[in-house]
């Protein structure tokens, strides 16, 4: 009787990837990570520099003002546009942030699985095995605790 | 795609982010009349004598007249009328001075000071020999907010000469709201939205010629 052969999907060889496409997931984790990250610093940067774009638009608008550039009605609807603007700048950081936020976990996903299958590769040395499995470790703890606490950040002073 | 091509489709793109701006500026007030009018001093007394210039307003929209007169012995006064009440004061040969105009601002540009002491409303106003008036409008007014009233409307300037001239000299530069805003909402929208099109494209074709997979 000829044997049926199933063939394993990525899921089912997670996480007994070979050392190359454990590399190669620990990078594309890395780089998705980094890229949310940044997505992430630039959006709470533009969101914490709101009020000071504002006061410089507002000066803008009574300078005009002031020059005859345009009258009292046009300078009322800029001064509410400003307004408008400026909500949208401290908004955009909610919808960015947990967009970042999803990247960044997807990002931190690949690289645990690139970890683990570094610490269940018996033809990898021991010692790097358990830095693999120690990172892996790390990482998760990282990603449940930002998950489900999000107060916890890190101070650079 | 060939290099060329996706060089072409990334310079129109970031042309159009940067296009989207300089239309909105431009396009921001469109002139829809800028003229040195001359008129029988007799408007004063005739109302057919005196100008009248015709305009629409739509929703939420506003006109901006800058009105002014530089000549001696003229004096201008400017009126904005509701174009149906227009021809009926016109077909009764009602005198200029009697007919309504309705309320709109005016503002004066004192450089340092709190626009909103600088801002008043009237229903007409009137320059002798030398003087400029910025006018807004866009139907009515509440307080010194505009309000707005669609419809059709007529920009209303008759005057006399003291001199003993018969003219009256005065200049006229009325703008609209233009669709500044939309155009360069949309210009930049379909530049960035074509900046990263091109961009998976290039990178679906990468990864298809070099025959790698993501993972």
């Amino acid at each position: 009787m000829e044997k049926k052969q199933v063939k394993a999907s990525l899921f089912d060889k997670l996480p007994l990837l070979d050392k190359n496409r454990a590399a190669k997931f620990i990078i594309y984790g890395l780089l998705i990570a980094i890229l949310f990250g940044m997505i992430m610093m630039i959006s709470r940067s533009i969101a914490n520099s709101a009020l000071e774009w504002a006061a410089v638009a507002n000066q803008e608008n009574l300078i005009s003002y002031w020059e005859g550039i345009y009258g009292y009605a046009d300078f009322i609807e800029r001064e509410q546009e400003i307004v408008r603007i400026q909500n949208w700048l401290v908004f955009q950081d909610v919808i960015f942030m947990n967009i970042a936020r999803v990247g960044v976990n997807i990002g931190l996903i690949f690289c645990l699985v690139g970890f683990l299958s570094f610490a269940v590769n018996d033809k990898i040395d021991e010692h790097t095995r358990k830095v693999s499995l120690i990172i892996a470790g790390l990482i998760l703890f990282m990603m449940m605790f930002t998950t489900f606490f999000s107060g916890i950040y890190i101070a650079v002073g | 795609m060939k290099k060329i091509i996706i060089k072409i489709l990334v310079l129109i793109s970031i042309f159009l982010i940067f296009l989207g701006p300089v239309f909105g500026v431009f396009l921001d007030k469109i002139t829809i009349l800028d003229q040195s009018f001359v008129i029988s001093a007799t408007s004063n007394t005739d109302i057919e004598n005196a100008t009248a210039y015709d305009f629409t307003l739509s929703k939420g929209q506003k006109i901006s007249i800058e009105f002014s007169v530089n000549t001696e012995n003229v004096s201008a006064t400017l009126k904005i009328l509701r174009k149906a009440y227009y021809i009926e004061e016109n077909e009764s040969s009602s005198l200029p001075n009697n007919v309504l105009g309705e309320n709109f601002i005016y503002s004066k540009f004192t450089y340092g000071d709190n626009p909103d002491l600088q801002v008043s409303t009237a229903t007409s106003r009137n320059i002798d020999a030398d003087g400029y008036y910025y006018i807004e409008f866009a139907g009515n007014i509440a307080s010194n907010k505009l309000i707005s009233i669609p419809g059709d409307y007529v920009v209303f300037v008759y005057g006399s000469n003291s001199g003993g001239g018969p003219n009256v000299y005065f200049d006229l530069l009325i703008k609209t709201d233009g669709s500044g805003d939309i155009v360069e909402t949309w210009l930049i929208l379909i530049g960035v939205g074509a900046l990263l099109a091109i961009m998976l494209l290039v990178t679906v074709g990468y990864l298809k010629k070099t025959g790698r997979g993501l993972l």
